[in-house]
């Protein structure tokens, strides 16, 4: 694992065709996902989001772990299938100012009717590529033992 | 420049009550950042000159003219931590009790400092564009109207006329030093206010509410002075009293529904305790969404004590069948009353111990839910100018109690806290809770 983003990853942290997922915990430790199509890498290395909904559960998780010294994880989906994920730490929303205005200025001239509740930034800590191809090789050379034998079999 | 603390004191004061870690420890699910707001709020701040360097007043916020305190010196109004957490100052720099914590920079960024170890990141808050016009009539429009990180904040009248009555104004209030101090316009003017506001509404995503308050606004006999005539003339010969202050805010707000496309706006109106059929009014003809009117003290002794015109004119249990009235009116969640957290302590007449006055408080706030009012409250910021000035707010601890006992009536109570959210006003502890 990496703690810096590396290009291929930031391509495809910004890439339109990517699902991105983030995945947060309540305060009773019940898993959130939520889809967040504005997830991108900024200038310094650092993972930004719109938060559209203002007091979304995922909102109040990712605020909970930033107060709390807790984390999220982001997956991202490319559209071959091929999957990553990212864990990061919330270190700063933004809910007005310069920044906060370029986006939501960007966000109005989309052409939908939405609000901006607050603008995320999530440090980074690592990330993994996630792909059942490259997993079943890692799991196979680290763990020989667990596969069906008939797998392996010649009758 | 510099800023330098005020004078502590007791340079021995840190043994004397629980410090923001030990505070932190007793109550491990309170947010640190609130927490460290709240004990900024308590005990103010100094800038370092390194910080001081940073302020870039074509950028920053570093005037404001409010009821409480104006200012332009190049100095920021405010801060926000990193979690989005206002701490609101108004170039409040410190008590007498105990040492500021220090604003300092390390050519990055800005930090809150205490004995020496960076308790939190913060920024200062950014001015918008609107700030360096002027209206019409020549007056700069940071006079007119005030930003917070998403409210515009406006104070059509800037004196109280409880005031003009030897003896009548609330004590922790310095209203009526900032007025005298400044030599300011007691009102603003309608068209001012209007095209203030229509300017800062060209720049998007700045504000999400507008706000009004100011100092009360009493029709009285001519020339009456003295505190005794008050209630009689209140009971008697006048008008309503208040029918001035309704109207004030009537005009304001029916010209700034013209500048929206809906009958109703995100809004919120700080005034005196108005009748029902005032409340009526206001909803029923302005775009008018919330509506507040301070008690400033959940206890009718200290009420009678500390906000002696008030208390005259209305009554604290008067205050109170108003406020339901307008839940009533305006919906539950949309009411609420503000309270000077920390007040009830104020020495002779407040509660002899931090435990009373937490128990009283909360319990006087459970009434006023139960009857679909929310109870808010600030940090006692001993001002300046005011009856209290000198004396010694609350612990640390007994503000994290405060806040958490509010916060959780109101969860019980299924109560949004959105006309007055952590980033409305940004100055009350006890909703920042609500945020998660």
């Amino acid at each position: 694992m990496e703690t810096t983003l590396n290009r291929e990853i930031i391509e495809l942290v910004n890439s339109p065709g990517t699902i991105k997922i983030l995945g947060t915990v309540d305060a009773d430790g019940a898993p959130r996902l939520a889809v967040k199509e504005s997830l991108r890498v900024n200038g310094q290395g650092l993972l930004e989001y719109d938060e559209l909904i203002e007091t979304s559960e995922t909102n109040r998780n990712v605020l909970r772990a930033l107060w709390f010294g807790g984390t999220v994880r982001a997956l991202l989906v490319t559209p071959g299938g091929n999957s990553h994920w990212i864990l990061a730490r919330p270190v700063k929303t933004l809910v007005s100012g310069e920044l906060f205005r370029k986006r939501y200025e960007a966000i109005r001239a989309s052409g939908r009717d939405l609000d901006l509740g607050a603008v995320w930034i999530l440090e980074p800590i690592s990330f993994f590529e996630n792909g059942l191809e490259k997993r079943r090789l890692e799991e196979e050379a680290k763990h020989p033992l667990l596969r069906h034998l008939d797998r392996l079999a010649v009758v | 420049m510099t800023t330098k603390p005020a004078q502590v004191n007791n340079p021995s004061w840190r043994a004397l009550e629980p410090s923001l870690s030990e505070v932190g420890r007793k109550y491990p699910n309170f947010p640190p950042a609130v927490l460290l707001k709240t004990d900024v709020q308590r005990r103010g701040v100094t800038y370092s000159p390194e910080a001081l360097a940073q302020v870039d007043p074509a950028r920053h916020m570093t005037t404001i003219r409010s009821n409480y305190y104006d200012s332009d010196r190049p100095i920021p109004i405010s801060l926000t931590l990193n979690d989005g957490t206002s701490v609101y100052l108004e170039g409040f720099l410190a008590d007498s009790h105990r040492e500021p914590y220090l604003v300092d920079h390390d050519g990055q960024n800005a930090y809150l400092v205490d004995q020496g170890q960076a308790l939190g990141q913060v920024t200062y808050w950014e001015k918008p564009a609107f700030y360096d016009k002027r209206t019409k009539s020549g007056k700069p429009m940071w006079q007119i109207v005030s930003a917070r990180p998403q409210r515009h904040t406006i104070h059509p009248k800037q004196y109280c006329d409880f005031w003009k009555l030897k003896g009548q104004g609330c004590k922790f209030c310095a209203m009526d030093a900032n007025y005298r101090k400044n030599r300011k316009d007691p009102r603003l003017s309608i068209p001012d206010i209007v095209e203030t506001i229509a300017e800062a509404l060209k720049e998007p995503g700045s504000s999400q509410s507008l706000f009004l308050t100011g100092g009360s606004l009493l029709t009285l006999p001519p020339n009456q002075k003295s505190p005794e005539p008050l209630s009689g003339a209140l009971s008697e010969a006048l008008p309503d009293p208040l029918e001035g202050e309704l109207e004030l805010y009537l005009g304001i707000l029916k010209a700034l529904g013209a500048l929206f496309k809906s009958p109703k706006f995100p809004s919120q109106l700080i005034a005196t305790a108005f009748n029902g059929k005032q409340l009526k009014r206001l909803y029923d003809e302005t775009g008018l969404m919330s509506y507040t009117a301070d008690l400033e003290v959940l206890n009718e002794r200290l009420f009678d004590w500390i906000c002696p015109g008030k208390s005259k004119l209305i009554g604290y249990r008067g205050w109170k069948e108003r406020l339901y009235r307008a839940a009533e009116i305006f919906g539950p969640g949309n009411v609420n009353t503000g309270i000077v957290g920390g007040v009830e302590l104020a020495r002779p007449k407040g509660f002899a111990t931090e435990g009373e006055a937490l128990g009283a408080t909360l319990a006087e706030a459970k009434e006023l839910i139960e009857n679909g009012v929310w109870v808010v409250s600030c940090v006692w910021r001993v001002l300046e100018g005011s009856v209290f000035f000198g004396q010694k707010t609350p612990s640390l601890d007994y503000y994290a109690a405060l806040s958490l006992g509010l916060n959780k009536l109101r969860q019980e109570a299924n109560f949004s806290v959105d006309l007055d959210n952590y980033r409305r006003c940004g100055n009350h502890p006890d909703t920042d809770l609500a945020r998660a």
